[in-house]
């Protein structure tokens, strides 16, 4: 039995060691300027994900991804709606909600692969790419408007035209992935 | 009037791009916007796989002035120490501290802490070359990256540069989780074994378990006793789930005899060990028993065998070999159409159909020889005779099956040829990876270990890429 504990230890350090900078990445946005601490924002998604470890360890990485997107982003929601109950001297009702609104989108996106991402991006209009790569790289808006010699506010509505596409671009993929799920099981 | 919603406010904040009264605003109304909540959802799901996908840092927005592209994140120690020095010279001769020059220039002892002298714990597996960086500490990864937040002295590591001790600042700065900076700084290093291992523990955080094995391979050839490579190559391996290797490796380094390293590399082989043989008796009793399921009486269900495709798959192998008839073979034919459905092709199809098409006057005596090789697979004293027979015989398939289950192929040249043989003429690409596995393991036998942990490293990555249809764990 311990063998299997270690077992399971090492795969679950190896999954935080996969998934963390990436959501660490994504915590730290969501929590700049605010008092929410990014590194607290994650640590919290782990301790959760350590409970469900069983389900999502044989789940493929994007599964995985997604589901540990979905229970940060009702962290971070959460966060929020503390914050706005606190500053009216209300009670934490927001608490009540926890494990709603799981599904839909974290469905979506769990059958999105890397790869078909990657070609999402090739397939988007190459200013819109190039835009979005530059931000998938770190870049902010205004380091990307003097790439492209553009004012920053083009730069905002060229990322947001990016994720639309790249959301159109994905999205049939994903009905047919869907598809393709029900017939073989 | 701008309302949150307009604007493309959400990407605005979700990108740090709002002011901080702006983002606290904005945080406040996602709180009652259903609309805004589940913009944001996929808006993070998204910029999740975009940092999966194109491998960058997501920009970090700590402060609306701060603009750090991830691309300057590997600045030369000088220019580092300089833009402090920039700052805190003038400030330190403002508050009347000259003192500060003078210890800037004072005689150079390396503190410990530069290589976290004081920790208690350690936070990744891999050992460092840098005997400062390597002393034996418990191994503690939930603590993780606590270190990160750690300041780097720089002073100490300024002489360490210009001591062109390299490797040092590298493993100062792998110690606080920068593998970057620690890539970076090996790179100016000169070629020596611990190099190569410093560089395949880079490599190993990064998961590049391929370029860490032959950095590994480089260090050993170097030096073959270099504990910290034996040790990260065990490591490789068993990231790799050759985890019969990886206990060899660990055996190796327990033999050095180190304090701290040998007992807790002689429990970890153990750990393997237990483990792989965990593994194999569940794995033979669930194909054993998925086989008798398929050759039993009673009627079976395809899509409750078919929810353990790799199980299903060895089994569905086990069954054809041993069915004594061709409708018993026929039989077989809708679990073999499930499973392709899953593996893709029609490798199984193929297969079944061609078996139900020989003479089972002939195949029948030898797909019973063969039930009873897999029913009491401790006895082999009557395998030579049926593997004579078998070899003799047309039925190449269940000849292929014995050799596997015996493993006389290991030992004996001619047999292995004959299963290179079949499994080249067959388009299971498991089929293939079975006989290489033999091939190995001769290899293995003979003593050429790092040869064979290549390949058994590049076997293991086509099995896994093979998607769920092969039982990969049993490539060790």
């Amino acid at each position: 039995m311990a063998n299997l504990f270690n077992r399971e230890r090492r795969r679950y350090e190896a999954f935080i060691r996969q998934h963390r900078p990436s959501l660490l990445g994504l915590a730290r946005r969501l929590s700049a300027r605010s008092s929410l601490e990014a590194e607290d924002l994650v640590q919290e998604t782990f301790e959760r994900a350590m409970n469900e470890f069983e389900a999502l360890k044989d789940r493929t990485d994007a599964a995985a991804a997604a589901w540990l997107c979905t229970t940060m982003t009702n962290r971070f929601l959460d966060y929020c709606r503390r914050q706005r109950t606190e500053s009216r001297g209300m009670p934490h009702l927001a608490l009540v909600q926890e494990g709603v609104a799981q599904g839909e989108a974290q469905e979506n996106w769990e059958l999105v692969s890397t790869e078909e991402f990657q070609k999402a991006v090739e397939r988007l209009k190459p200013h819109l790419r190039d835009a979005y790569r530059l931000h998938a790289e770190g870049k902010r808006y205004n380091a990307i408007a003097e790439h492209f010699n553009v004012p920053v506010g083009t730069v905002g509505s060229w990322l947001t035209l990016a994720r639309r596409d790249l959301k159109d671009l994905l999205l049939p993929q994903v009905a047919v992935a869907r598809e393709r799920g029900a017939t073989s099981s | 009037m701008t309302t949150p919603c307009t604007n493309n406010r959400l990407h605005l904040f979700v990108d740090g791009e709002l002011s901080a009264t702006e983002a606290e605003a904005f945080r406040q109304h996602l709180t009652r916007c259903a609309e805004c909540e589940s913009g944001l959802r996929d808006l993070l799901q998204l910029e999740l796989l975009a940092a999966r996908a194109l491998g960058g840092a997501a920009p970090v927005a700590e402060s609306p002035d701060v603009v750090e592209p991830v691309t300057a994140k590997v600045l030369p120690l000088r220019a580092r120490l300089q833009k402090v020095y920039r700052t805190a010279v003038p400030l330190a001769l403002a508050a009347g501290l000259a003192t500060v020059f003078i210890r800037f220039q004072a005689p150079p002892e390396i503190p410990g802490e530069v290589w976290l002298s004081s920790a208690d714990s350690r936070t990744f597996e891999a050992r460092l070359s840098h005997p400062k960086a390597d002393r034996f500490l418990p191994y503690s990864p939930m603590r993780g990256t606590s270190h990160a937040t750690e300041m780097l002295p720089l002073r100490p590591l300024a002489e360490l540069e210009e001591r062109h001790d390299f490797r040092g600042i590298a493993a100062a700065y792998a110690l606080r989780g920068d593998w970057q900076q620690a890539e970076a700084f090996l790179g100016r290093e000169a070629e020596s074994a611990d190099k190569a291992n410093d560089q395949a523990v880079v490599a190993l955080s990064r998961q590049r378990y391929e370029e860490a094995l032959g950095l590994l391979t480089s260090a050993l050839r170097q030096n073959p006793n270099h504990a910290q490579a034996l040790w990260n190559r065990a490591l490789v391996l068993r990231e790799r789930d050759l985890l019969d290797r990886a206990a060899a490796s660990f055996d190796t380094v327990a033999s050095l005899g180190e304090e701290g390293w040998s007992a807790e590399a002689r429990r970890m082989a153990a750990e393997l060990r237990t483990q792989l043989a965990e593994e194999r008796v569940r794995w033979r009793r669930q194909v054993t028993d998925a086989w008798l399921t398929l050759t039993g009486d009673a009627p079976w269900d395809v899509k409750q065998l078919a929810q353990r495709p790799v199980v299903a798959r060895a089994a569905l192998y086990e069954a054809v070999r041993t069915v004594t008839s061709k409708e018993g073979v026929e039989a077989l034919l809708p679990l073999a159409k499930e499973l392709d459905a899953l593996g893709g092709g029609s490798v199984l199809q193929d297969y079944v159909r061609q078996v139900a098409t020989r003479d089972f006057a002939a195949r029948a005596p030898l797909a019973q020889g063969y039930a009873g090789l897999l029913r009491e697979s401790e006895t082999k004293k009557d395998a030579t005779a049926l593997l004579e027979s078998l070899r003799r015989s047309g039925e190449r398939d269940i000849y292929f099956g014995a050799l596997v289950h015996t493993g006389s192929a290991v030992v004996d040249a001619t047999a292995l040829s004959a299963l290179r043989g079949f499994a080249e003429g067959t388009p299971d690409p498991w089929l293939h990876l079975l006989a290489e596995r033999e091939g190995i393991r001769r290899e293995l036998a003979a003593g050429h270990t790092a040869q064979a942990e290549k390949q058994l490293m590049d076997a293991m990555l086509t099995c896994n890429g093979l998607g769920n249809i092969a039982p990969c764990m049993e490539l060790n």
